[in-house]
């Protein structure tokens, strides 16, 4: 318990470093901003902290949101299964919109957040057909469901 | 070994001083420290998150983590105040180890005032150096830590870590991690030398900076350990 405890602080320790955290996670890391795959992310809290200091333009809604998808994601894993949850990654675009994102065989799977007004899950299918778009406007909405479909594919 | 050796110029690409502390403090005492600090300190990001162990309707002080984080774009310096930690990081350019140990202990005591005197645990001191490695120069010219291994081709990537009780104070455990990387289009490699000395209590300031210059003598004995007489050449001549 304890060596696993001094690895996750040495972990947290590397990525402290403004100029060298991202090498580090880059390096350990193949897949660069993709997550669960990166030993430097012990769990989903050390996650939401790095992509709130990575992102620092974030709106208060942005974060909002973004806490209640991490906390369907973390009810996701402790309560339905614990290895549903699969490495996405995370981009910020010229809109100011978050995306976090996974790329599978079926198509690519994302979830955007807008800076006031909504996130938007969609899934854009390889195949013709499929896709989805479904918005979410508060924090209360069914994240739950939310969560579950984001690692369906 | 050669710790009077003195380089003309530095591969130090960051600086960080960090003070552990064992107190649950409250998020308000940070924010009024952070109000204290100098305004040179321009950019200021409070982040928030929560962290979840039952039901979001469920939520807790103890479920929360409030962090500041205070930037001086002028001076590349940084102040991370959170709960269980102070960090203070200088990246770019290169400035004297008193100079910042005097910056570090003046935030320090501000902090303290705030919040009162804290149950200090740990105490770590970190530099990061990215050494350039030119094109005929291999990892073996630049750094005396090596990976072994029984492959014909050379290493495209790879990161190594060492870890041990320094021998002269085993107090201080060292991490040094030795890293190929790039810094922009510059191949090179890392040498991330970290130095955490736990306390079981920091007396005053004095005590701090007692503290600090010691691990900085540690620091440098590691740092010329760990580099070639090529890199010593190499930053005496540049």
């Amino acid at each position: 318990m304890s060596e696993n405890l001094e690895i996750i602080r040495l972990k947290q320790q590397l990525a402290q470093s403004e100029t060298y955290g991202q090498t580090y996670i880059d390096l350990l890391d193949d897949e660069g901003l993709s997550t669960f795959s990166s030993p430097l992310f012990g769990d989903l809290y050390e996650l939401l902290q790095n992509i709130l200091s990575v992102y620092e333009n974030l709106t208060g809604f942005q974060k909002q949101m973004l806490n209640a998808v991490f906390n369907a994601f973390n009810n996701l894993r402790k309560e339905i299964d614990p290895d549903r949850l699969k490495s996405f990654e995370h981009y910020f675009n010229q809109d100011n919109e978050l995306l976090l994102f996974r790329s599978t065989e079926r198509g690519i799977v994302n979830i955007i957040f807008n800076p006031e007004d909504c996130i938007a899950y969609s899934f854009i299918s390889k195949e013709h057909g499929g896709d989805v778009l479904k918005f979410y406007y508060s924090d209360q909405d069914d994240f739950e469901g939310l969560a579950y479909n984001f690692f369906s594919y | 070994m050669s710790s009077l050796t003195v380089l003309t110029t530095t591969p130090i690409k960051e600086i960080i001083f960090t003070i552990s502390f064992a107190d649950r403090i409250h998020s308000s005492q940070i924010e009024s420290f952070t109000n204290l600090v100098d305004d040179k300190y321009s950019v200021r990001n409070f982040i928030e998150t929560e962290i979840v162990t039952e039901r979001p309707e469920k939520p807790s002080a103890e479920n929360t983590n409030q962090q500041w984080i205070l930037k001086c774009p002028e001076e590349n310096k940084i102040i991370n105040a959170k709960q269980g930690s102070l960090s203070f990081h200088k990246i770019k350019e290169y400035v004297h180890f008193n100079d910042l140990m005097e910056e570090f202990s003046r935030i320090w005591e501000t902090f303290e005032k705030v919040v009162g005197h804290l149950k200090v645990t740990s105490l770590s001191v970190r530099y990061l150096n990215f050494i350039n490695r030119d094109v005929d120069e291999s990892d073996e010219d630049l750094v005396s830590i090596q990976i072994q291994h029984p492959f014909d081709e050379p290493l495209s990537t790879h990161i190594a870590r060492i870890e041990f009780n320094y021998k002269s104070d085993p107090s201080v455990r060292a991490n040094i991690i030795c890293a190929k990387a790039k810094d922009g289009v510059q191949n090179g490699i890392i040498l991330d030398i970290i130095l955490n000395k736990k306390q079981s209590e920091l007396a005053d300031i004095e005590q701090l900076k007692a503290e600090l210059l010691r691990m900085r003598a540690i620091k440098n004995d590691l740092f010329f350990t760990s580099i070639t007489e090529r890199t010593i050449k190499k930053y005496s001549h540049e």
